[in-house]
């Protein structure tokens, strides 16, 4: 298989299905995400939403279906496909004995960029999540939501074009909740980022973004906020979501 | 370090105690500590292979190695790396040791410090392989004791380490086989003819199949494709 087009998507994932023995966790999931989308996985807990993006990273195979970054298909080519996504986990995932910089340095080397360039673009991102002054302390003297933001500052050091969200906002404060929302919002909006924001939360659903309904591992609506409402004949995307996963009985 | 403790107060109590025949490396009687010397030192690297195990299980745990896991880099590739940095760390202290035994009596031929050498780094492959496929394994750290405790004392008490193979043979024959299918006894006599410049190929071809039988055990382990890391994740 050659290189991908010019032109492949950010991220296709097509027919995906996955079981944990008798579970399954996700049945046959197709969705789409074009540059400068900017998509909330809405999905209860349980939903299947960490075992996608368990699959999308490649923390396991999947096995039936395909999942393509960039055109490059994730079983196949996976550090083609893995060097264009960034990644902000669920988890922390810093390092809490090394300063802000030092991870972001470490980062930085696990992508292979030379070390004059990774300060330089540690520097930018570190600005740009407002951080500036807290870069060389180390990680474990900041707060969560201030850990938060260096994830997310981390996960664009080698430039993706490709962001994943795993429940970003989970027990961080209002500001820091905002300021995540409003920057991710940014990045898709002015640098064409694509992004996939994973969470249970409805209110993070805003009607500028595209939405995947994922319910019981199947994908029961996609699309951008409004069209979603409107074909559900609802008045909000929370009622909306109410009648999809209610329809389908508990 | 314990193994220079070991080396002091046991083989002190010892000396008296076992008589140590003429045994394959050696030429002469050898005092008790000398014979230990190469199963203290495969004490020291088999501790390091599980303390990198240990670290390896905290990081999963712990949410760091996710980093590693999304990282362009591939499998093999991080796995080898681990394994070159605890051996490096292992020989080094497997020198140290050396240095200073050295004052305590124990005095290879000075071209045993070198010949020794790829003898350390192979039979410390090895037990790291052994320590990354445990890892692998492990699903939560409270489980690491236990494991540990299976898996160091067993291979360290049941091997040529502490005591000639012969003499065990005399005593249990059940037990001597246990001890020559141990791949740390191997390991350790690899050591100790490296030590006094003689090839031991027995040991080294047993060695290495360890080692590959472990690399491919661990490499399995952490394959994507095979779902064991998929069943330490915590679903959902």
């Amino acid at each position: 298989m050659g290189a991908p087009g010019v032109e492949a998507p950010p991220l296709v994932v097509a027919g995906l299905s996955h079981a944990f023995g008798e579970r399954q966790a996700l049945r046959n999931v197709s969705f789409e995400l074009n540059r400068g989308d900017r998509t909330m996985l809405l999905g209860l807990n349980g939903a299947g939403k960490t075992t996608l993006f368990s699959l999308i990273t490649r923390l396991y195979n999947h096995r039936g279906g395909s999942i393509r970054i960039f055109g490059w298909e994730i079983k196949e080519k996976p550090s083609e496909a893995l060097a264009r996504l960034g990644v902000v986990f669920q988890l922390p995932t810093l390092d809490p004995d090394l300063s802000v910089t030092q991870n972001l340095s470490y980062h930085a080397a696990l992508h292979g960029l030379p070390r004059r360039e990774a300060a330089v673009r540690i520097e930018r991102e570190i600005e740009r999540v407002g951080l500036t002054d807290r870069m060389h302390e180390k990680a474990r003297t900041l707060s969560g939501g201030q850990r938060r933001r260096v994830e997310i500052a981390r996960a664009l050091i080698h430039r993706p074009k490709m962001l994943l969200l795993d429940e970003p906002t989970v027990g961080l404060d209002i500001a820091s909740r905002q300021f995540l929302l409003d920057h991710v919002r940014m990045l898709c909006r002015e640098e064409g980022l694509a992004a996939l924001w994973a969470t249970h939360l409805i209110d993070e659903v805003d009607s500028e973004a595209r939405v995947i309904v994922l319910h019981r591992g199947r994908v029961l609506a996609e699309g951008p906020v409004p069209d979603v409402v409107q074909r559900m004949n609802a008045a909000s995307i929370r009622e909306a979501f109410d009648k999809l996963t209610g329809e389908r009985g508990e | 370090m314990r193994p220079l403790v070991w080396l002091v107060i046991f083989a002190a109590g010892f000396r008296f105690v076992l008589g140590v025949s003429i045994i394959p490396p050696y030429q002469t009687y050898i005092p008790y500590e000398e014979y230990i010397a190469p199963g203290l030192i495969g004490m020291i690297q088999l501790f390091q292979a599980m303390q990198s195990t240990l670290s390896m299980v905290w990081d999963r745990e712990m949410g760091s190695m996710r980093t590693l896991l999304v990282s362009p880099l591939p499998r093999w590739y991080l796995l080898v790396s681990k394994m070159v940095a605890t051996v490096a760390v292992s020989v080094l202290q497997a020198y140290v040791f050396l240095g200073i035994a050295y004052f305590w009596g124990i005095q290879p031929p000075p071209i045993g410090y070198l010949t020794v050498l790829p003898a350390l780094i192979l039979s410390g492959m090895m037990l790291s392989a052994l320590g990354l496929f445990i890892s692998s394994a492990i699903r939560q750290l409270e489980n690491f004791a236990g494991v540990m405790n299976f898996v160091i004392f067993p291979m360290f008490f049941a091997s040529s380490a502490l005591y000639p193979l012969w003499t065990v043979r005399e005593a249990n024959q059940k037990l001597y086989y246990i001890c020559m299918a141990n791949p740390f006894t191997h390991a350790v006599e690899l050591v100790r003819f490296a030590l006094y410049e003689q090839f031991n190929g027995e040991a080294c071809a047993i060695v290495l199949g360890a080692l590959i039988v472990f690399m491919a055990l661990a490499i399995m382990g952490y394959d994507p494709g095979r779902g064991l890391i998929a069943r330490r994740v915590g679903a959902e």
